[in-house]
């Protein structure tokens, strides 16, 4: 089964660079990022209406074209997911627990469609893979995500922390003022 | 920035944020983000859309 290359290069202490969409769900357009050296395309569901059959072939041609698809859906094909407004580690734990099988966690289960590439094979396994695969991203965009980050970042399976950066300054009350002295400092 | 970049990385994981342009993702890179997404599609061609008339209205 697919494993996800960014995961892996962030686990091993290196980068990823990749791109966002939010608003052109071609059918070239995987292959646009791909051509552009995209490590992953992040599609946005949160700021766009997007809907999990506009994604769902986006995903599929991301996967075949070797660009790690990253969105807010699973069984639609992404291989991880990014959550806004992550504002504890209570809920850091319960945004993992989604992503995890039973008795790790509580997503529901069913095998041989776009999150396996509609392969056979042991269920097991599966999901062993797709546990040690799944890249989780808190979003850390709030006052109390920001009280909170080292309890969050402590959270086991969240793999990366995503600074939200006009969140942030809205929910600081400095809205839009990224060179405010608040800002760089905090 | 820091707090954020220093509690992922003293829990083994990685910060990330987005660049809107080149020079902020330096900076991104510079405090120790380690996941970067560049710039937003409809920005990008907005902005190329928007070099390609200058250079025509230039002539």
């Amino acid at each position: 089964m697919r494993d996800n290359a960014v995961k892996k290069s962030l686990a091993a202490g290196g980068r990823a660079l990749g791109a966002m969409a939010f608003e052109f769900f071609t059918p070239g357009m995987p292959r646009i990022a791909a051509n552009a050296g995209a490590e992953f395309a992040m599609y946005c569901m949160e700021h766009t209406g997007a809907g999990f059959e506009t994604l769902k072939p986006q995903f599929a041609l991301c996967r075949a074209l070797g660009v790690v698809p990253l969105a807010r859906v699973l069984d639609c094909g992404a291989l991880g997911v990014m959550v806004p407004l992550v504002d504890s580690a209570e809920q850091a734990r319960f945004i993992v627990s989604c992503t995890r099988y039973p008795p790790d966690g509580r997503r529901g289960a069913a095998f041989g469609f776009a999150h396996d590439d509609y392969a056979g094979g042991d269920v097991v396994d599966k999901i062993g893979m797709i546990h040690a695969r799944t890249l989780v991203i808190a979003m850390i965009e709030t006052r109390n995500g920001l009280d909170q980050v080292e309890a969050i970042a402590a959270v086991p399976g969240v793999d990366v922390l995503w600074l939200g950066h006009f969140d942030l300054t809205n929910f600081l009350g400095i809205p839009g003022q990224f060179s405010h002295p608040q800002y760089p400092k905090r | 920035m820091k707090r954020i970049v220093a509690a992922a990385e003293r829990n083994g994981k990685a910060a990330g944020c987005m660049a809107a342009d080149e020079a902020l993702g330096r900076e991104y890179l510079g405090h120790g983000f380690r996941t970067i997404a560049t710039g937003t599609d409809q920005g990008m061609l907005q902005a190329a859309i928007r070099r390609n008339l200058d250079a025509w209205r230039s002539r």
